[in-house]
């Protein structure tokens, strides 16, 4: 995990509405890992990078690979397994269970979408924020949510680099692109052989049994 | 026939076996005792059958580890972690490996990682001994497990085990129902290794340190985000 330290006023500037927000067109898909007791398709009003503090739009938190989606829902930081001497470095670790119990959703789009897109330093700095609104705790990077999701252009939705690292690029959609995209359960990850290997090589995950 | 005879009766055997099927072997070989035990199980055909392969893939595994591997499983604290360590070996290098393999290798490294969890922070518990520390019956611990008041990690046909960690001066810790409340629906292990993972919203630090130190709000809204949401 990337970290970096918030100014001492890590609020929104008063301007942001006035401001061209660095906005891009997104083709999809979109990856989802979710618990499979519930629906694939979620738009949370509680919890994420960039939900609405004041709770009162979902957000359905997503992510440009399936490995990302993988890596996003799950992963912990590495550490609580110390090197153990390997050359790779520390695992981390997931429950053989979770595997089973959490599902993948593909989610693709009808139309494109328009994300406000924080990828970038030129992305982060033209909305007045810096590299550290995408490690900063939530409590931080939730004040930027509503701004963003009440600016002129409207946009669908934020795609930033996620604190994941390794690439992992997450998007937050906010309600209003609901009739613009299809989300479909793709089952339990356990099933996704493929997706498990990647996601192993890219964070030496170790698989508990239980 | 009394105890102490059967088990004479039965090392007498397993000695044999293992002279007739490795003479070369000294008695005060560290490996004699190994093969006359092997010996012994292989009259049954499954564990012959099992014994076989285990031991093919464990002779492949020694003769293809390297030096370091070798010292490293050597000073391991137990035989499952020194197999562990040595099986490694069989893999196939980085960038050759099949996805199959990448996963086969991840669930070995589980194995040696369940061992550290269940270690870490003071240890487990059996359910007999939480009900002592707890004086209460086994099926009241039980009960408190089913009812997430308390975490038992599952330990496949040994039940569960519970981390001591959960214990405070005057019994569990109130703040343990609360978080495994906040950390549904993840299952126990996954539990734990959040609670024993550092966290970037902490500094690094574990949120098992935060909630003994006291920050107990600040650590629930972080479970809850995790069960939620992620870490990202």
């Amino acid at each position: 995990m990337v970290s970096a330290s918030a100014p001492t006023d890590a609020t929104p500037p008063g301007d942001l509405a006035a401001r061209t927000l660095p906005l891009t067109r997104m083709e999809g898909p979109a990856w989802r890992v979710y618990p499979g007791a519930y629906e694939a398709e979620h738009f949370n009003k509680q919890d994420g990078r960039f939900n609405d503090p004041e709770q009162q739009y979902g957000v359905l938190n997503a992510s440009g690979s399936d490995v990302g989606a993988f890596a996003e829902r799950l992963l912990l930081a590495p550490g609580v397994l110390g090197g153990g001497g390997r050359a790779a470095g520390p695992s981390v670790p997931i429950s053989a269970t979770a595997l089973q119990t959490f599902s993948l959703a593909e989610i693709t789009f009808g139309q494109s979408i328009t994300c406000v897109d924080l990828r970038t330093p030129d992305g982060l700095a033209r909305i007045g924020a810096g590299p550290w609104l995408l490690t900063a705790p939530h409590a931080v990077s939730k004040q930027w949510s509503r701004p963003i999701f009440l600016h002129p252009s409207a946009p669908d939705g934020i795609v930033w680099n996620s604190r994941a690292g390794n690439g992992v690029v997450s998007m937050g959609l906010h309600e209003r692109a609901k009739p613009k995209i299809a989300t479909v359960g793709r089952g339990p990850l356990v099933g996704h052989r493929r997706l498990l290997a990647d996601a192993i090589r890219l964070f030496h995950v170790a698989i508990v049994p239980a | 026939m009394s105890r102490r005879k059967a088990i004479s009766n039965r090392t007498r055997v397993r000695e044999r076996a293992a002279q007739a099927a490795l003479p070369v072997l000294a008695t005060s070989d560290p490996l004699y005792t190994s093969v006359a035990t092997l010996v012994e199980q292989s009259k049954e055909p499954l564990r012959r059958a099992i014994l076989a392969r285990f031991l093919r893939a464990a002779g492949t595994a020694v003769g293809r580890a390297t030096p370091a591997t070798l010292t490293q499983a050597a000073s391991a604290d137990s035989d499952v972690s020194a197999v562990l360590t040595t099986l490694e070996a069989l893999m196939p290098e980085e960038g050759k490996a099949s996805d199959d393999d990448v996963i086969t290798q991840a669930q070995l490294r589980g194995l040696e990682a369940r061992q550290r969890m269940l270690d870490a922070e003071g240890g487990t518990l059996s359910v007999e001994q939480m009900a002592r520390r707890l004086h209460l019956t086994r099926q009241a611990v039980d009960l408190r497990r089913r009812n997430r008041r308390l975490i038992g990690l599952p330990v496949g046909r040994h039940g569960y085990r519970y981390p001591a960690w959960q214990l405070g001066p005057t019994g569990i810790w109130s703040w343990v129902p609360a978080v495994v409340e906040a950390l549904s629906p993840h299952d126990p292990w996954q539990q734990v290794f959040f609670l024993l993972s550092p966290h970037p919203d902490l500094g690094g630090e574990t949120p098992l340190n935060a909630l003994r130190s006291g920050r107990t709000e600040q650590t629930l809204g972080l479970a809850r985000t995790y069960a939620r949401y992620g870490l990202g």
